[in-house]
Order: structure tokens, then sequence, then C-alpha cells
């Protein structure tokens, strides 16, 4: 009876750490995965200053680890501009989304400097716009060098969530670490475990679906 | 005296440095339409640097590009930055291209390659017409509204059956414009139109059988006819071919250099940059010889080929016919 009552709380206490989990993993990819395009194109630049600049805060974020950035974001509103965060969770996505967005820049970056300048000098002789040759010619032969490390770099992303714990959001781990100094009880930890075991499984099925999915030509 | 030929491509005094190295050193010549200009020299004397200024790849530093009587580049050696490099989208149209190592789209079939760049001009000269339409709708909208007006003010100050009719029928006038539509090929048909196009393309260089592959699955032969077939799509007036069989094995050559011969028409000009020294002379009606950014000699295949007069090209062609010898000698 006491064992039963326990487990529906502890695994209740675990799903919402879940939902934590989840809403810090699809919030940052959905919003670096354009954010680091944009991050790219200044890197690529022309445009000196722009580039350095660029370059230099991607320098920065990637020389850094993540948690630092979090406590980071999270004091500056406060301690510089009295105006602290109402909510740890956007403090978090902040740090997420601005950290993955620079690594996936990178990734983009490797993808677009991959890609032979004959393709696009094939793409000029035939009258075509800058635009449609990246939209036409490019960027399907990116999309197929980046998918493998943008896979691991998702992988990434899902264990990374657990970080968010620094500033006290009860995501997974934080909610079964919980439970195990209270009830002294060792298997919500191990549960968590297969969270994430099922989880990046899914992933990792996905990813390898769409590349077999563009599997049908070689660059 | 018969009328003298107009060429159609007239370069002039082309010159190109990269940095401090001077690798188009003042290159002029002609071709006539319908001709084949065949372009041999060693390795570094400018022949791809020249095509690539044709193609607009690279901005020439001085010269004079002319295609039919359109000036497509002109500096002189006072002129400076980039004012004569405009449009170069529309200029680059007048020649095609064939690479050395074909540059073909991996991501497409052989069909879908050389139908994009008509899908993608046959889009956009749609976009346009329908664009220039649509101004001239609204302006003349605009004009009969005016004119409404006018005749409503006519019909309040003398209301008349006859002016209520005026504006009536003026009302109807406008909307009838309202409902006009550009006369253009939906996308469909356009889409319809490229396949044919391409298809009958790649049946020229006997590749009908291949529609569907990818270039990945197409020998080098087959890559550079498609490529071919492609640089031919949207007509250009001269296509340039920079060493199209050098990056292929030995008993695909034949193949490509086939091709090259079949296309030969008398509406099709074509300069191509070669090692092939007896396919030069076979199919050309014009040679040059490129030494150190110059052309060193110029004339018919007769006239380069079996009695050279610099003693450069002597030189080239002696050691072009060891190597040939060589070759030979190991079979
Ligand atoms: N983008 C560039 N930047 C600097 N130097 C260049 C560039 N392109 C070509 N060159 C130099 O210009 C010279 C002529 O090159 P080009 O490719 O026109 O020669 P080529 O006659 O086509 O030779 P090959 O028979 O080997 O193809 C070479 O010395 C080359 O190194
Ligand atoms: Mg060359």
């Amino acid at each position: 009876m006491f064992v039963a009552v326990s487990f529906a709380s502890v695994f209740n206490d675990l799903m919402n750490g879940f939902g934590y989990t989840l809403i810090i993993f699809f919030i940052t990819l959905i919003l670096s995965v354009p954010l680091g395009l944009i991050i790219m194109f200044g890197a690529v630049t022309k445009f000196k200053p722009l580039k350095w600049l660029t370059k230099g805060f991607v320098w920065i974020i990637r020389g850094t680890p993540l948690m630092l950035q979090i406590i980071i974001v999270f004091y500056i509103p406060g301690l510089l501009f009295n105006a602290p965060f109402k909510s740890r969770l956007l403090a978090v996505l902040i740090a997420f989304v601005i950290n993955y967005a620079c690594y996936f820049s990178e990734i983009y970056r490797g993808g677009l400097e991959s890609i032979p300048k004959g393709q696009y000098e094939a793409g000029y002789v035939l009258g075509m716009k800058k635009s449609q040759v990246f939209f036409h010619i490019v960027l399907m032969q990116i999309i197929k060098r980046i998918l493998p490390p943008m896979g691991n770099e998702v992988t990434t992303l899902v264990k990374d969530t657990s970080l968010a714990r620094v500033i006290m959001i009860v995501e997974l781990i934080q909610a079964a670490q919980f439970q195990t100094a209270r009830h002294g009880i060792i298997w919500p930890l191990f549960f968590t475990g297969i969270f994430y075991l099922i989880f990046i499984g899914l992933l990792t099925l996905l990813f390898g679906y769409i590349e077999r999915k563009l599997d049908y030509y070689k660059i | 005296m018969s009328k003298q030929e107009k060429p159609l491509l007239v370069v002039e005094n082309l010159k190109k440095n990269f940095g401090a190295l001077e690798v188009l050193k003042g290159v002029s010549f002609s071709v006539n339409k319908g001709e084949i200009l065949s372009i041999i020299g060693s390795s570094g004397s400018g022949k791809t640097t020249l095509l690539r200024c044709l193609n607009f790849l690279e901005e020439a530093d001085e010269g004079l590009i002319q295609v039919e009587d359109e000036v497509l580049f002109f500096k002189d050696a006072e002129q400076s930055g980039k004012e004569n490099f405009q449009n170069i989208r529309e200029k680059r149209l007048n020649f095609g291209m064939v690479f050395q190592n074909f540059n073909l789209f991996p991501q497409y079939t052989t069909l879908k390659n050389v139908m994009l760049p008509l899908w993608l001009q046959g889009k956009e000269r749609r976009e346009k017409k329908i664009a220039a339409f649509n101004l001239e709708k609204k302006n003349n909208i605009k004009n009969l509204k005016l004119e409404l007006k006018s005749l409503k003010s006519e019909y309040k100050k003398n209301k008349t059956d006859e002016n209520l009719k005026a504006v009536e029928a003026k009302k109807q006038e406008i909307a009838l414009t309202k409902g006009t539509k550009a006369d253009v090929l939906s996308l469909e048909e356009i889409k319809q139109k490229t396949k044919e196009e391409a298809t009958n393309l790649l049946c020229q260089v006997g590749l009908s059988d291949k529609l569907e592959s990818y270039p990945f699955q197409l020998s080098g032969g087959q890559q550079q006819r498609v490529a071919i077939a492609r640089a031919m799509a949207l007509r250009p007036k001269i296509i340039c071919f920079d060493e199209p069989t050098s990056a292929l094995d030995p008993e695909l050559t034949g193949e490509v250099l086939k091709v090259i011969k079949n296309i030969k028409s008398k509406n099709r000009t074509m300069i191509i940059v070669t090692h092939e020294m007896s396919f030069a002379k076979d199919i050309s009606d014009k040679i040059i010889f490129m030494a150190d950014g110059i052309i060193e000699e110029m004339g018919t295949p007769s006239e380069v080929f079996d009695n050279p007069k610099s003693p450069k090209t002597k030189a080239f062609l002696l050691k072009t016919e060891e190597n040939y010898i060589c070759e030979d000698a190991t079979l």
C-alpha cells in the first residue's frame, strides 16, 4: 500500500521534471536552428567588423561552460539593471538558445564552406541569382552534409537540459534527486536514465530516417 | 568584294592580373557565327582565365568584350571600379560554359539538371510579364476612375439619362478591366515545356536512357555530356568548353568529343580549350595558341598545326607530339 502510493507520487514528480526537460529541449531547438543561420551569415559576411564581432562572440560562447552562461544570464538583469527575471525558465531558455545557436552556426558554416566553388559557378553561368543558387543548388547539399553533426548536437542538447537545475529549475534529474533524498530510494535515478535513453533513442531513429531519405544522391 | 562578315564575338586587348601576376596581357580575337575556335597552349598560359572572363566569373582589368553589337564589357586603362560590371546576370546568358570537372548538381537527376535553368528562367519571365501587365492594368484603372469621376460630376450637374448611362458604362468598363489577367502560360505548362526541351537536349547528347539517373550513377563521360546539354539549355550564343575531356579516362574521351562534333551546326558557335590536338585540328575553323598570357599564334588549323611560324608554337606542338608517341609506345 505504502509503496504503491509512493510510486504514483514519485512518478508524477518525475513527469513534471520531464516536462521541463521537454520544454527546454524543444524551445531551444526551434529557436536556435534559425538563429544559428543568422549567426552564420554574420560569420561569413564580407563586412569585416561584423564578421570579427560574430566570430568573437561565437568563440566566447563556445569557449565557456553553458552552466556559467546560465548563471550569468540569470543574474545580469537583477544585479546590473535591478530588474530580476520573473521566470527562471526564461533565463535558462535565453542561455540555451544563444549557446546552441552558436554551435549550430559553426556546423552550418562548415557545411557551407564544404560546397565546392564550382557548384556556385555552374549556377551563375546558367543565369541564376545568388538567392537561386543558394536555395536551388547549395542548400540541399548543405543539409545533407550537416545532418550527422546536427544529430550529435541535438543528442547533446537532450542531456544538457539537466544543467537548468543550476538555477533551481526542477528538471528531470533534479526531480529524481529530490525523491531520492526525501524517501531514501535509488530507483528514481535509474528511472531517469530510462527517460533519457528512450528520448535519445527516438531522436537517433529520426535522424537515421532523415539521413536515409537523403541517401538517393551523393555529394 | 563580298560583304565582310561581321564577327559574333569580338575581344580586344583583354587584360587580367591576379595581384602582381599578369595572366592575360592583352588578348584580341574574334569569332564568327557558327565557327569553332579552339584554344591550345601550355599549362598556366591563361586559357581558363580567358574563358572565365568571357563568362564573367572573373572581372577583366582592361579590354573589350562585344557580342553582336552589344558591348558587354569595356574598360580602358584609366577607368577603375566596378561600373562596367553591371547586369552580369543578363550578360552571362550570351555564353554557356562546360567545366573541366562537370559541376553537375548532385541532388538532381540528369533531367532536372537540365530543366533547372530552363524552369527558373521560364518562371522569372512569367513573373516579369505578369508584373508588367499588372502595372499597366493599375494605370488603366486609375485613368478610368478619373474619367468616371468627371462623368459623375457631369451627371450631378446635368441629370440626364444619357449621362447616367455613361456613368454606368464607365463603371462596367472598370469592372471588366479589373477582371483581366495577363496572358501567360501556367506554371504547370511551363514545367511541361521545360521537361520536353530538356529531354530533347539529352537525346542530342545520347542520354535519353539516363533521364532519371543521378550524377553519381553516371560515368565521367556521361556526366560531361549532361553538362553539355545543360550548357545548351538556355541557347547561349557561344558555348565555352574548358578542357572538357581532361578529367576523363582516355576511353571516355571519345564519346564526349563525338558529342561536341555532333552538336556542331552553322548556328552554334563554340570556343574550346583543349589538349586534344587531333580533335582541335579536325573540328576547328580557327586555332589560337596561347603562351604566357598572349596569343602567340592564330590561324586556321592547317596554318597553326602544319606550318607554325612562331618558335614557341613549334616547340609546343613538338612536345605534345612526343607525349603522344610516348603514350603510343606504352600501349
Ligand atoms: N584566382 C586566381 N588567383 C591567383 N592566381 C590565379 C587564379 N586563377 C589562375 N591563376 C593563375 O593564373 C595563371 C593562368 O591560369 P589559367 O588557369 O588561366 O591557366 P590555363 O592556361 O588554363 O592552364 P591549364 O592548362 O593548366 O588549365 C596560372 O599561373 C594560375 O596560377
Ligand atoms: Mg585551365
